[in-house]
């Protein structure tokens, strides 16, 4: 089975905003929440790069690790849903995120936490696929509808990728190789990596994946 | 698939077969690094947020800028996260288990080797007014809202880990939503009931001279001394203390946690986590002592809490300096009969103790 993940490749992010107003529009997310962002770092000068952010579908999950009440599951795809009726809204899984993913409205009394939203990459939640249900608490199921993110899909600079991870990383190496440049602009880090390779190997990891 | 021959990929098998044999415990893919080159898993996303962590000028925190507003948007990695889920995780539930499974498996020791501190003497036909009706309402309040706090945070903390395998998903889910609810109401109704106390006890807990000499003694919990005491012993004065800037850490800690609006970011919400969970099982080990003594480490201490008046022979063995006080100033000690008349009817507005 595919395992999604989401890349942002910072050669490419022009910081245009697209994919935070595209994911917000598709799921029609409640105000002031944002389940993705663009940050932007060295913000005008030399070196000044973009990333768009969101939940990244961790493997070991620490927000999972965390919750109180045990409301996360990753699916088959490896996407890290979570249960919002059983969310008690402690907020301790944006504590434990490295990426600041999950998001809090504030619709409790005098602004107490309400239940976590986060990204589903595009997944839904633990209702019946495609239900209104399921809409209304998580927006759209799109990966059920055969479709990818959308955030990635309208990213004009295809700097947002979004996929079975052995094709993004595919893709993301073959641009590495294009223009010989690294991750974030600062030496032939990939190249180190991953050129040094034996073709074989390199081979192998490519083909598995179009299986 | 690269093609493997059969003979090859034999090979590979008993490969692996041997070094499961020798060894266990080794992983399947390492055991496979030995004939093969393995299969790269590519994350290009690890290599990438490494170099945002490693980049030039990168601060603890990171902070980049965003368009998107909100407590730390413009942070695009903190690892501190996985501190404090360790912290949470593999320090403070199994510490807590320890420390508060160790305080009642003391307690009861201590209740087994020692029994129950009698009256000497037994009661006496005589009692003096101890705490009055806004007193007793005081900590009253404050002890339910304490009890009510510490269930319903034991919940959140244990609740995982013991109670949802045993109540099953639903009912569990069900008993965390009640005690989040509940823990945020009883929270800032425990800082104010907590203030009321203060307010009413607090000129009978300053320290005095016999304090030292109490604690050298021991309090009288081991050997047979009854040290001197006045109104609160220290050992009370001790609990008042805790119990006052415990919690009002707590609620200082509690609120930033609770409400979004304070502004407090990720690192202090973390640092608000360790220190309210961390005060909260010194609090919770330091109230089992206390509710111990209260009910079942000495008789007749719950008396004057309960009704508003003690037992002379009580108060004369563990309250020695007050009832003398008492004595000189003329205050109320009358006999047990007289007691149901004067429910209710204390007339003057000091506090029995306010001279002592
Ligand atoms: C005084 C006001 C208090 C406030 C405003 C407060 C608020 C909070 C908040 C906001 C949390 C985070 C989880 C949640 O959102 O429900 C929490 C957790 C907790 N509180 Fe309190 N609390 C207070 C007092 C207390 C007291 C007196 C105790 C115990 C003696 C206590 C014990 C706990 C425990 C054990 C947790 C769970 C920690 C964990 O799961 O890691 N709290 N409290
Ligand atoms: S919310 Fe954060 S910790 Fe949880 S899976 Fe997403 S990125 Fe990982
Ligand atoms: S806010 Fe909800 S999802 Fe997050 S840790 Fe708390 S209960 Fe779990």
């Amino acid at each position: 089975m595919a395992r999604m993940k989401f890349y942002c490749d910072a050669e490419r992010c022009i910081e245009c905003n697209g994919c935070v107003t595209a994911c917000k529009n598709e799921h029609e997310v409640p105000w002031g929440i944002n389940r993705r962002r663009v940050v932007t770092i060295k913000d005008g000068e030399p070196g000044e790069r973009s990333l768009s952010v969101a939940c990244m579908h961790c493997s070991d999950a620490p927000c999972a690790a965390v919750c109180p009440v045990d409301c996360f599951y990753t699916t088959g795809d490896g996407v890290v849903l979570h249960d919002k009726e059983i969310c008690i809204g402690c907020g301790y899984c944006f504590y434990a995120c490295p990426f600041g993913a999950p998001q809090f409205p504030a619709d409790g009394a005098f602004g107490t936490r309400g239940k976590m939203d986060k990204c589903t990459f595009c997944a839904g939640g633990p209702e019946e696929d495609g239900s209104p249900e399921e809409q209304r608490k998580y927006g759209r199921n799109r990966l059920a509808e055969g479709k990818l993110p959308l955030c990635a899909e309208m990213c004009a600079t295809k700097a947002l990728l979004a996929g079975d991870a052995n094709v993004i990383a595919d893709i993301y190496r073959q641009r590495v190789i294009m223009r010989g440049a690294s991750v974030l602009g600062t030496g032939g880090l990939f190249r180190d990596r991953y050129l040094r390779m034996s073709p074989a190997a390199d081979l192998r990891g490519a083909s598995s994946a179009k299986e | 698939m690269r093609e493997t021959t059969p003979i090859h990929r034999g090979g590979v098998i008993l490969l692996l077969f041997a070094l499961c044999l020798a060894n266990p415990a080794v992983p399947a893919a390492e055991a496979v690094a030995g004939g093969e080159t393995p299969i790269v898993v590519p994350n290009p996303g690890s290599d990438l947020w490494r170099a945002v962590r490693q980049r030039e000028g990168a601060t603890a925190e990171m902070p980049g800028t965003s368009q998107v507003k909100g407590s730390d948007s413009g942070t695009l990695i903190d690892a501190r996260g996985e501190q404090w889920r360790r912290y949470r995780m593999e320090r403070l539930i199994p510490a807590a288990g320890w420390i508060l499974g160790g305080v009642l498996i003391v307690l009861g020791l201590f209740r087994l080797v020692r029994g129950q501190v009698p009256i000497e003497g037994g009661r006496s036909a005589r009692r003096i007014l101890r705490y009055r009706m806004a007193e007793r309402i005081a900590h009253w309040s404050m002890a339910l809202l304490f009890l009510l706090l510490a269930a319903t945070g034991l919940v959140m903390l244990f609740g995982r880990t013991l109670l949802l395998p045993l109540l099953g998903g639903e009912s569990f889910g069900r008993l965390a939503v009640l005690s989040k609810g509940t823990h945020d109401i009883a929270g800032p109704l425990f800082f104010v009931a907590m203030g009321w106390m203060f307010l009413r006890f607090v000129s009978r807990n300053l320290p005095e001279p016999g304090d030292l000499r109490w604690l050298l003694e021991g309090g009288g919990m081991v050997g047979d001394r009854h040290p001197s005491a006045g109104f609160f012993n220290t050992g009370e004065k001790i609990v008042f203390w805790l119990t006052v800037l415990g919690g009002t850490l707590m609620a200082v800690t509690g609120l930033l946690m609770l409400l979004p609006l304070l502004g407090a970011d990720r690192f202090l919400l973390q640092l608000s986590h360790l220190l309210h969970s961390a005060t909260a099982v010194v609090l919770m080990s330091a109230i089992l002592g206390h509710i111990y003594i209260a009910t079942l480490g000495m008789e007749g201490a719950m008396d004057a809490m309960k009704s508003g008046w003690a037992d002379l022979n009580w108060a004369r063995q563990h309250h020695d300096r007050w009832v003398e006080e008492v004595e000189r100033h003329g205050g109320e000690i009358v006999e047990a009969g007289e007691i149901a008349g004067k429910a209710g009817q204390e007339t003057s507005r000091d506090s029995p103790g306010a001279s002592a």
